[in-house]
């Protein structure tokens, strides 16, 4: 009876440490952040430099990333122009997320390396202007975050905005710029050293399907006034990217759009971004 | 005989009026029982009844301080507000609960209806040409008002219905 005690004892006490190994086992496993340098959500790493130390830690303290998450969203240290970019917008900046224009190994492999975590998107795909002060960042880690917590959280370097198609047919001008002035303000007030760039709205293809007859080059022209005007007004960056991207006709380039003549594809996206690097590096902006 | 019969009808008379009577007092009450109590609940009350309605997890309340920017709405006009706009961009769903401030039932309904017209205006041909049944609850918004609460929505008939339905088993409406 006194054996068989203590034989359950030895036997309780053993499996008790065979649990607590494993629990440690399955943390060590669990976070990779352990094990590797830190990296954040604009792309650098954890350097022990005394600025990027400081900056760092105010990344943490204002609800940085987990480093696991980090990964998962394709963070790496910036090597390039293009690395240090974020985009904000409606379904035609989503696309980059779907036309291998990332490097995360979830859509392919592309000349341009761009991440996740680099595009800037509500949920459902798409953004409207007028719902500014409610809408929602779904970023890649999972969390949901307004235009101005996410510049307060992650303070993008760079921040291109394109937005303005949807609502194009009856926006007027007075309110257009309302509220595409308190978007920019809202950056603006969060991250004062975005550098914030206005890109002009795509154009559309001559096939542009039937449900979208209504949005025109016409009309996207008068909106692409409007937020030149509104960037030389706030001393902002203006990437007219629009006339790049027309043929001859004034059309969306056929082989830039992806079949409904509003969104662009791959090469669409390349032409984009090439488009960006060379002129805001090239000094030719503005 | 005839006596008989012209006291059998005086009764039947007083029984009349004082059923009659009754019954309105009955109405009457239970009119100012619903006042009563659209007059004690708050706008965020009713508004999560809307949101349970709804049955969306993406409803995101708009600043109070932003609604006059947003909507247009003198702040003057309410003494509280509840406005969820659909946050992820998936849907147009958008609704407001506000408390009219005393003697402003008015100004306030009317300036949600200028809202609704411009919202209108603004979304519609770009809706129906890229998602049709979105389009169909700008169409469909409505004002309601409970009392002093006055409440707008952009939900669609089937929100408008069971909200309804839970305002009845709320005992508000």
């Amino acid at each position: 009876m006194n054996t068989n005690i203590t034989e359950k004892g030895i036997l309780l006490r053993a499996s008790g440490l065979l649990l607590i190994f494993a629990v440690l086992v399955l943390d060590i496993v669990m976070m990779p952040g352990l094990f590797s340098c830190m990296m954040y959500a604009d792309g650098r790493t954890g350097t022990n430099s005394p600025e990027t130390s400081e900056k760092n830690k105010q990344n943490e303290m204002i609800g940085g990333i987990s480093s696991e998450n980090e990964l998962h969203c394709g963070a790496m240290q910036p090597e390039s122009f293009l690395d240090k970019l974020y985009f904000f917008g409606d379904s035609t900046t989503y696309g980059l997320m779907n036309y291998n224009v990332l490097n995360d190994g979830r859509h392919g492999q592309n000349y341009h390396t761009l991440k996740a975590s680099q595009i800037w998107v509500p949920e459902g795909g798409t953004f409207y202007l007028g719902n500014i002060l409610t809408a929602r960042i779904a970023l890649c880690d999972g969390r949901h975050l307004s235009l101005a917590e996410a510049t307060a959280n992650i303070r993008p370097e760079y921040l291109v905005i394109t937005v303005g198609v949807n609502g194009l047919v009856s926006w007027q001008e007075e309110s257009f710029k309302k509220y595409y002035c308190k978007m920019i303000s809202l950056v603006c007030e969060n991250s004062e050293n975005t550098v914030i760039m206005l890109q002009s709205v795509y154009p559309v293809a001559s096939n542009v399907t039937n449900n979208l007859k209504n949005f025109t080059n016409d009309k996207i022209d008068i909106i692409n006034v409007w937020i030149k005007e509104i960037a030389e007004e706030r001393g902002l960056t203006f990437i007219n990217s629009n006339p790049s991207l027309k043929d001859e006709n004034g059309y969306l380039k056929q082989e830039y759009q992806n079949g409904d003549g509003l969104h662009l594809n791959t090469e669409g996206f390349n032409a984009i971004l090439e488009f960006i690097e060379k002129t805001v590096t090239g000094g030719e902006v503005k | 005989m005839n006596e008989k019969k012209s006291g059998k009808k005086n009764i039947k008379r007083i029984f009349c009026t004082v059923m009659i009577v009754l019954q309105i007092l009955l109405f009457v009450s239970c009119e100012n029982d619903t006042a009563k109590r659209t007059n004690e609940i708050s706008a965020d009350t009713v508004a999560e009844i809307m949101l349970e309605a709804i049955g969306r997890e993406d409803m995101e309340k708009l600043d109070n301080n932003d609604i006059e920017f947003t909507l247009g709405v003198s702040p003057a006009y309410y003494t509280e507000a509840a406005v969820y706009v659909c946050s992820s961009g998936a849907s147009i769903d958008e609704f407001g609960v506000f408390k009219a401030a005393e003697g402003e039932k008015t100004r306030l309904t009317n300036s949600l209806s200028s809202y609704i017209s411009s919202s209108q205006a603004g979304k519609f041909e770009w809706l129906n040409s890229y998602n049709p049944p979105e389009a169909e609850k700008l169409e469909d918004a409505y004002i309601d008002q409970y009392g002093d609460i006055v409440v707008y929505s952009f939900c669609g008939d089937d929100c408008a219905k069971e909200f309804g339905k839970r305002l009845k088993s709320a005992g508000i409406y």
